[in-house]
């Protein structure tokens, strides 16, 4: 039934006022059918925009090259009105920052009940017991209460888990959840991986989890992207990854974790200049030579699948 | 003091925050009963106002005519009563006219921005600069004095502000993350537009609505007084005092009467106006606050 996303010499491009930015640059990767796989990277990586990108979600100014596959279908290619009727239907978004995504003037209930009746505006009925069902899965014990409610009236935990039954409501083939726990409390965090995994468990297994968070991704995905700098610098399975780090920079990102001793990345080195054609992590890198000064790494592949954006690995 | 004690404790305990101001509540009775009686002339008036009597001309007020006669012997009262209703309908279709055509313009402009946002900012721009009264007059002359060249140039001069407005306002509103939301489900321009961010201008759009019609009362009583706008023998409060000119040394209830009628009315719409954009920005803190 679902399809595979396959993306090609992938790269968003800024076009600012101040020249062209890169914000993701010459990613190739597959995100498997049944597998959660996890984008994770510091702020400014570029995982958002690389996760938007594939829902040709971006500002006017951005350009976007290289190739975006689903199953068949070369989504780049694809009109605005096309791309609206994959969006939702075929790959939904679980948007950053719950309260401000849902419309502050309308009640909850035809918020949610509109995410199915935009693609099919005759199933009403349908949508409302969908919502039903959704909702009260998804812990709402009375969900017509709800449904005359304002998201403001509403606790962050419990739009939270609305705009994942907006993502919901037309079953669709794919999910990327957008920075599901960002800014959130240990608790919340905690209920946002239970909706999670509810949704993978009972909805769709194919999921882009787009986090900050590598607990979070460690717990629910399947294979892992690190992005630094636009660019992926290792991608692999969740254990040879996480649990042993091929690339310095996931070294350095799984070190500064709390649980193993939070030892920080480090600024950019003494004596390092600003470079441009090099790796991008070579200002910071602990084990950088003089070649990485000078010329860009490939992918180099490991086993497993695994490859390793270094000349460590070569 | 005790009442005001009274109402300081209900807006604690009141959920909605709902507060009652005296002066309000007059404005809204004075408006309603101005409407009520406009509404039901026919119904009310003693005599038709078009009705001639030139043996009781320029009477002062009486039991018979309680605001006197004109200089052709019209019930003044009866005149009062029907004066509202051309001009209110004329006010409320022109601005519910430039109301459709700012809205359209204004969330254009603001969600679609760039070259289609730089062209209507300009020609905005150009209307904006006309100044009212003078455009109003320049129409009347070339169109000819009538309902439908006033209500052109009411619409001309007053559009603007609902546009500039709703631009504002769009423009902030889609950057909300509700609208990156809704596209994320698939949701097309259109729908985004009209039915999210639609229902967030509501409010602002109601402010302007109801200051705008004011002005615009004001407006097609200036015309109809310097003889563009409608014309005698209408019943009309502008024409009215126009036609006064000539008497109203004699009996001054002929200019007083329709002038205070349109000073009420168009201070007891203010009044509300005023009303409803704190109660609106009240609200908006509310939300943004929590």
């Amino acid at each position: 039934m679902g399809k595979e996303i396959k993306v090609c010499e992938f790269g968003v491009t800024f076009h600012t006022a101040h020249g062209p930015v890169s914000a993701v640059r010459d990613v190739n990767t597959v995100f498997r059918e049944g597998e959660v796989t996890g984008l994770i990277g510091e702020s400014g990586s570029g995982k958002s925009v690389l996760g938007m990108a594939i829902l040709q979600l971006l500002p006017a100014n951005a350009r976007i090259e290289g190739s975006c596959l689903y199953g068949d279908t070369e989504l780049t290619a694809l009109s605005e009105k096309e791309m609206e009727q994959i969006r939702g239907n075929e790959i939904a978004l679980i948007p950053q920052n719950p309260v401000e995504s849902l419309n502050p003037v309308l009640r909850i209930g035809r918020q949610l009940t509109e995410a199915m009746t935009i693609h099919a505006p005759g199933k009403k009925a349908e949508a409302k017991q969908r919502y039903q069902d959704l909702m009260s899965r998804l812990g709402f014990s009375r969900p017509e209460l709800v449904s005359r409610q304002y998201s403001f009236q509403l606790s962050g935990g419990m739009n939270q888990r609305m705009i994942a039954v907006l993502g919901l409501m037309n079953r669709p083939v794919w999910m990327i959840a957008d920075e599901p726990t960002k800014g959130l409390d240990a608790i919340l965090r905690r209920q946002v991986y239970e909706v999670l995994q509810e949704i993978t468990m009972r909805d769709t297994r194919n999921m882009i989890l787009i986090t900050h968070d590598v607990a979070l991704a460690r717990k629910l995905s399947q294979k892992i992207l690190v992005l630094y700098q636009g660019e992926i610098l290792e991608q692999g399975t969740v254990a040879d990854v996480l649990d042993h780090p091929a690339h310095p920079y996931t070294r350095g990102l799984i070190g500064s974790l709390p649980k193993n001793g939070m030892k920080p990345i480090g600024q950019p080195l003494k004596g390092r200049e600003d470079i441009t054609g090099g790796c991008v992590f070579y200002l910071r890198c602990p084990q950088a030579t003089k070649r990485c000064r000078q010329e860009h790494p490939r992918e180099s592949g490991l086993e497993n699948g695994r490859k390793v954006r270094c000349f460590l690995y070569e | 003091m005790m009442k005001r004690q009274k109402t300081e404790n209900q807006i604690r305990t009141d959920q909605d925050k709902i507060k009652i101001d005296a002066g309000h509540v007059m404005a809204a009775l004075l408006l309603v009963f101005i409407l009520l009686v406009s509404l039901f002339a026919p119904l009310l008036a003693p005599y038709d106002p078009y009705q001639l009597d030139m043996r009781h001309a320029l009477e002062p007020p009486c039991a018979a005519h309680l605001l006197g006669t004109d200089a052709i012997g019209r019930d003044v009262l009866s005149r009062i009563m029907y004066g509202g209703r051309q001009s209110l309908l004329l006010a409320a279709a022109a601005t519910g006219l430039s109301m459709t055509l700012g809205c359209i313009i204004g969330m254009i402009a603001g969600y679609f921005g760039g070259k289609t946002d730089l062209v209507i900012t300009a020609v905005s721009n150009v209307f904006q600069g006309i100044p009212g009264m003078t455009m109003m007059i320049a129409i009347a002359g070339l169109m000819g004095s009538g309902v439908t060249s006033m209500l052109l140039a009411l619409v001309i001069t007053s559009w603007v502000g609902f546009s500039r407005l709703v631009r504002g306002e769009v423009m902030k509103l889609k950057q909300e993350y509700f609208v990156e939301g809704l596209k994320g489900l698939g949701a097309g321009n259109m729908r985004i537009l009209l039915l999210h961010i639609g229902p967030n201008l509501i409010g602002s759009i109601l402010i302007i609505f109801a200051t705008r019609i004011a002005s615009a009362m004001l407006s097609v009583a200036s015309l109809s007084f310097l003889g563009l706008g409608l014309q005698p023998p209408t019943p009309d409060w502008g024409v009215m005092i126009s036609d006064a000119r000539t008497h109203f040394r004699q009996v001054p209830m002929l200019a007083i009467a329709p002038g205070v009628m349109i000073v009420l009315l168009s201070l007891s719409i203010n009044i509300l106006a005023d009303a409803l954009r704190d109660r609106l920005d009240v609200r908006a803190d509310v939300v943004k606050g929590d």
